[in-house]
């Protein structure tokens, strides 16, 4: 390995490039995403650490193998998350897993979502982390998983399009049906507090 | 774990595993195969969708009421089923294979339906241009025995001699040159789709140079029954084929 390269300064494009002539840079790569996706696949995933740690490295290795596969057009960032989304729920369908895939949120993602989403006045201190989460987690899978790219992993329309291989005109529609059904949800869970 | 211990188990299984990269030529190549089958089905698609336009406008709209009692029935009963079921499934093929282009799914299912119809049209004009829908039911009627059976509206249609309609082949001119003018009346051998010839009468003055009136040709017969196997014919028209051989269109008396 070449210890003395400083990645601080390369962008993810450029590590790409160096890993297709060596593939010792792709450590970079790793250690740049290690963390974020595990976070990510938690999040929508709900496994363990050491469930999602190996999830993880299956997406590395997956990621590793289709490097040449990478379109230029895209930003990396996306196409790394695309591959660890799709690796993800197909994980839960070839393990045939009962459970269906359920959001996780951790406390940092509430001022996130009510500031993001303009909710100041729906989430307030009397919602708690769980009960937000309960309201996600009961809207329609696709509504979930927009809602979640959008506001708490916080990507703009290009992206999440590139994540989840929809026309941008869709995921806009998709974005926009949620917010709605997620505002709907609110006020009646909030009736129940 | 930290991100160095993790990347470092990462390179440990990448090397110790032996894995490699896919070699960039097999993603080419899928995409490829994609985007050409997309191509494919679209071009067979649009070629679908110009007969389905050549059908529907020679649909002889202004005799439904020879054939049917009322316009609704006649156009469901006229519509070329055949040719929208391979349209349909052409076109489903077709946004399939776009979908799994590397770059397809930018496009909306409607903005892709809308580009294959334009080019359909496009397509579809070039076909009709040069008689290609024409020829590809030829190859049809007489490569798939069952599409007689699915495309044979028309034929039905225009077999109703006790409504005024009938359709055939000229057997038999009254005279053994081509027309150049008549003035009083034209006679013929017309033989059916049930292989039954009946003679039919053209009461004309009109000049006749229609290259498809002569023997051999197909066509339809607009006028009312006269006997057993005779007919008296007020309009003779040409069965319709592409648009290089539609140039002369009616005879009249």
């Amino acid at each position: 390995m070449n210890f003395n390269f400083d990645e601080t300064g390369k962008t993810d494009e450029e590590l790409v490039a160096l890993t297709l002539k060596d593939q010792e840079y792709f450590s970079f790569i790793v250690k740049r995403y290690s963390v974020k996706l595990k976070v990510y696949i938690s999040r929508i995933s709900g496994l363990g650490s050491e469930d999602a740690d190996d999830l993880l490295q299956e997406v590395f290795i997956k990621t590793y193998r289709h490097l040449n596969d990478f379109d230029g057009n895209l930003k990396f960032s996306a196409w790394i998350y695309r591959i660890a989304r799709n690796h993800t729920i197909s994980h839960f369908r070839k393990n045939k897993l009962k459970q269906e895939l359920q959001l996780q949120l951790d406390e940092n993602v509430m001022e996130n979502l009510s500031s993001d989403f303009d909710l100041e006045k729906e989430i307030n201190d009397n919602m708690t982390k769980d009960s937000v989460q309960a309201v996600l987690n009961s809207l329609d899978a696709r509504y979930r998983e927009v809602l979640e790219l959008k506001f708490i992993e916080g990507w703009d329309y290009r992206q999440i399009s590139d994540i989840l291989k929809k026309p941008m005109g869709t995921v806009a529609t998709l974005i926009n049906r949620a917010k709605k059904k997620f505002k709907d949800q609110l006020k009646k869970q909030k009736i129940k507090i | 774990m930290t991100d160095t211990d993790f990347s470092q188990k990462i390179m440990s299984a990448i090397k110790d595993e032996k894995i490699t990269l896919i070699p960039r030529w097999r993603f080419l190549a899928k995409d490829s195969i994609f985007w050409f089958g997309f191509l494919l089905c679209a071009t067979i698609g649009g070629l679908a969708f110009s007969v389905v336009l050549f059908v529907l406008t020679n649909n002889d709209w202004e005799i439904y009421d020879k054939a049917e009692s009322n316009l609704f029935v006649f156009f469901f009963e006229t519509l070329p089923y055949f040719w929208l079921i391979i349209l349909v499934l052409f076109l489903a093929v077709a946004y399939f294979n776009l979908r799994h282009t590397k770059s397809g799914y930018h496009y909306h299912l409607l903005f892709v339906l809308g580009a294959v119809i334009l080019a359909s049209i496009f397509l579809g004009a070039i076909f009709c241009v040069f008689g290609m829908n024409h020829d590809l039911e030829n190859v049809f009627r007489s490569q798939l025995p069952f599409y007689d059976v699915v495309a044979s509206q028309k034929e039905a249609i225009w077999n109703r001699p006790e409504k005024g309609i009938l359709s055939g082949y000229i057997a038999e001119l009254d005279k053994n040159e081509k027309i150049e003018k008549v003035s009083s009346s034209v006679s013929f051998d017309l033989q059916d789709a049930s292989g039954r010839i009946w003679h039919v009468i053209l009461v004309t003055s009109t000049v006749l140079r229609q290259k498809f009136f002569e023997d051999g040709s197909r066509v339809k017969i607009v006028g009312s029954q006269i006997g057993s196997d005779s007919f008296q014919a007020d309009e003779v028209r040409p069965w319709p084929v592409g648009l290089r051989r539609l140039a002369p269109q009616l005879v009249s008396p």
